[in-house]
């Protein structure tokens, strides 16, 4: 007869059998881990003396979209109100309807702030028209890009080997140690330092030893 | 305050089950203040993992509500039951894995929330096995790009 089972964490599901899969590596459920410097709370801060309007930057698999749903987070819980937009494969222009999606959503008294994961996508008229709107309705604007996107620059992501060993040793379940940690290392070079390509390398290698 | 905990516990010799079957259990949730507790959501779903997207879906949803007038002391076993789809079924594979589970999702009137989850098998679909690509010698190789590129 099964056991009862207490739930180890908000985020994370005991039910996942690989620590690797998609549901244990999205945005939320891996931890960002700061460089020295803002933490948190006063890259939040920054954000607000921003009037909520600032761009993370950093290459592929850096963590900027952890880092977004992060202060996205703490900005909801301060009362802003979020409207996340995940732009993917080349998007070079804003989901049909966005406004009005952004219109419907609007509480009376809260600030709104969109949030927008791949802003470089969208060409270059698409993102003027973007930040015309957000500034005429008075929106925040809070973006991920691989590249300055002429917004004011709230942080700079970066990946090094020590954070690949932290995450790993942070995904597998207590006890069980079958990646190694030069294989963790093989395979950060190999994918240049794009954590969203290791773990999905570890996934693969996480079967094999099961 | 304490951070509740929620407890599953699913009634039976296993945590097996096969299509039809009935799945039946209970919960409880250990909170210093029961008062609380504005909402328990419970369901039973199935949800797939693997590298890509994730699929979803609740077969048995219920709600009990603290916020409706009546009280419902959460501190004491609250039984759930529901009757087991003939698909899909749980399925351990390397792609794609299909898992099943109860999920009870207790929300406090502070506007936080806390979940407990307790996972089952349905049906006996064998495991999926990684098949390792054998390597051909090469003289093997170099014979065959000949043969294509004469």
């Amino acid at each position: 007869m099964p056991e009862y089972l207490p739930y180890p964490d908000h985020h994370r599901s005991f039910v996942a059998s690989n620590p690797f899969s998609t549901r244990c590596t999205r945005p939320g459920a891996v931890p960002f881990h700061f460089a020295p410097g803002p933490k948190e709370k006063q890259l939040f801060e920054r954000l607000w003396d921003m009037g909520l309007w600032g761009q993370i930057v950093g290459s592929h698999g850096s963590g900027k979209s952890t880092l977004l749903y992060l202060l996205a987070e703490r900005a909801s819980a301060a009362g802003i109100r979020m409207v996340p937009f995940d732009l993917h494969d080349q998007q070079r222009t804003m989901p049909r309807g966005w406004q009005r999606q952004v219109w419907e959503s609007f509480e009376v008294g809260r600030g709104t702030m969109l949030v927008v994961d791949g802003y470089e996508q969208l060409t270059a008229f698409a993102q003027w028209r973007l930040k015309r709107t957000c500034r005429h309705r008075q929106w925040g604007l809070l973006v991920t890009a691989h590249r300055d996107v002429g917004l004011p620059h709230l942080y700079r992501t970066l990946t090094h080997i020590d954070l690949a060993h932290a995450l790993v040793t942070f995904m597998l379940p207590e006890g069980e140690t079958p990646i190694r940690p030069e294989l963790v290392a093989e395979i950060f070079r190999r994918h240049e330092g794009n954590l969203r390509n290791v773990f999905s390398d570890l996934y693969d290698q996480y079967e094999k030893l099961r | 305050m304490k951070d509740p905990s929620i407890r599953i516990r699913l009634i039976g010799d296993t945590d097996h089950y096969e299509s039809g079957d009935t799945l039946s259990g209970e919960f409880f949730v250990d909170i210093a203040e029961p008062e609380a507790i504005r909402v328990v959501e419970i369901s039973v779903l199935w949800f797939t993992e693997g590298k890509g997207e994730e699929d979803l879906d609740v077969h048995f949803f219920e709600r009990i509500g603290n916020d409706n007038g009546q009280f419902v002391d959460m501190r004491q076993s609250q039984p759930f039951a529901t009757a087991l789809p003939a698909s899909p079924l749980s399925y351990d594979g390397v792609l794609v894995k299909i898992h099943w589970c109860v999920r009870i999702r207790v929300f406090l009137s502070r506007g936080r929330d806390f979940a407990a989850e307790q996972s089952f098998w349905l049906g006996q679909v064998p495991r999926g096995q990684v098949i390792e690509e054998e390597e051909k010698p090469q003289a093997e190789v170099e014979s065959v790009a000949n043969k294509i590129q004469p």
